[in-house]
């Protein structure tokens, strides 16, 4: 939009215009100066109006989840340090197979695992954080945890075989556990008695997620 | 996150701008601080529903955050440019909601006449509701379709049989009478 935005800007600030208006108007705001001014006039008058409305506590998680997402930024970083340890505990991991087979058993550890997951979601205070791709982009992947670090359940959707939960610290990974497939989904209840502020999700030796917890 | 900068106890809204447009971490927590309450208020009041009001504040937020071109210093105030950010992303999501024939069955009221809009379903502040009273009628009744009617200015000329470029100068008028109503204490 080479145009003045005129009356658009007030239009866009009561959000009256279509989402390619409003990319359009946010553009030329960006590089004109007299029409951000106009815009930003038009804002205080939604804001006034929006302030005399009933007013809503912010659900106290969401503050929480915001840490979790914005902290991302500096994990890209540590992932670069963290894949050749990545990569050497997968092959550790590979040759050392884990309590987690792929048998009858594990399918029935895992729903033993499930019922504890969802008798401390039942009973007890519990935050959530999203799984971000290296790319920045939510994956169907999500962790639960206490709010005392006391436990974490992790769910993803339609995991890759193999998938597992990584606790991620000082540029260094240590696995904890693969998760369980049932149909389309997959899980992993992890009893740990630790606060862990990151954790990643671990496919064939590469870091394919990771969410940041807060406490 | 992490802290980055200088974090004064009580940052004025022009230092708190200027930090925010310089992506310092205590200026997103500050302005969250501030303002959370009323995004999160302004979201719930379009969506009416807790968890799209939820999911609508973290990704407009994270949206402007992870885009430094979003939001410059001398653009204006935070609190009114992250209110805008955050009502324009409900009303995307209603929209898109209604065109997956969603809204129709939350609300049940997709196709009532313009004439059904009441002032007082919506508005429970008598400044407000006096201040919209005190707006001419031909003014008052697109701001209130675009404002309370989340509706784009294409639908509300087609609503009101009146031409499109007659609406968008009454629209823009309004908001400015009500704004400037609404800052001056009047009417």
């Amino acid at each position: 939009m080479n145009e003045h935005v005129d009356d658009l800007a007030e239009l866009y600030a009561l959000g009256s215009l279509e989402d390619l208006d409003r990319a359009r108007v946010e553009r030329h705001t960006s590089s004109c100066a007299a029409c951000a001014e106009r815009v930003s006039e038009a804002e205080e008058s939604v804001t006034r109006i929006a302030e005399l409305q009933t007013m809503h506590e912010a659900p106290p998680g969401l503050r929480t989840r915001l840490h979790s997402s914005l902290a991302l930024a500096h994990l890209r970083h540590a992932w670069v340090r963290s894949i050749p340890a990545a990569i050497a505990a997968a092959l550790v991991l590979a040759l050392i197979p884990t309590w987690v087979a792929v048998d009858r058993t594990r399918t029935v550890a895992a729903m033993h695992q499930d019922e504890q997951a969802l008798a401390k979601i039942a009973s007890a205070p519990f935050a959530r954080a999203q799984f971000m791709s290296p790319r920045n982009a939510p994956m169907d992947a999500k962790v639960l945890y206490g709010m005392h670090g006391d436990w974490y359940y992790v769910v993803v959707m339609h995991p890759k075989p193999g998938m597992q939960v990584a606790y991620v610290h000082e540029g260094k990974m240590e696995m904890l556990g693969t998760v369980a497939t049932h149909g389309a989904s997959g899980t992993l209840y992890l009893p740990v008695n630790h606060k862990m502020e990151e954790l990643a999700l671990v496919s064939d030796g590469a870091v394919i997620g990771d969410a940041h917890l807060a406490y | 996150m992490a802290s980055a900068g200088i974090r004064p106890g009580a940052a004025e809204e022009r230092t708190l701008a200027q930090a925010f447009a310089r992506r310092e971490d205590w200026a997103f927590d500050e302005a969250y601080r501030r303002y959370g309450t009323l995004l999160y208020s302004v979201a719930l009041n379009v969506l009416h529903n807790v968890q799209d009001a939820e999911d609508c504040v973290h990704d407009a937020l994270v949206r402007v955050w992870r885009n430094p071109k979003t939001f410059a210093a001398d653009r204006g105030s935070v609190r009114a440019f992250l209110t805008v950010v955050v009502r324009n992303d409900a009303i995307s999501r209603l929209r898109a909601s209604a065109r997956r024939g969603r809204l129709a069955e939350r609300l049940g009221r997709e196709d009532e006449p313009a004439e059904e809009f009441e002032i007082d379903d919506f508005v429970q502040q008598r400044k407000l509701r006096a201040a919209i009273e005190e707006l001419p009628q031909e003014q008052r009744q697109p701001v209130l379709l675009a404002y309370f009617g989340g509706k784009t200015h294409v639908e509300i000329a087609k609503e009101l049989a009146e031409p499109l470029g007659t609406v968008k100068s009454r629209i823009s008028l309004g908001l400015r009478k009500l704004g400037a109503a609404l800052k001056e204490g009047r009417p």
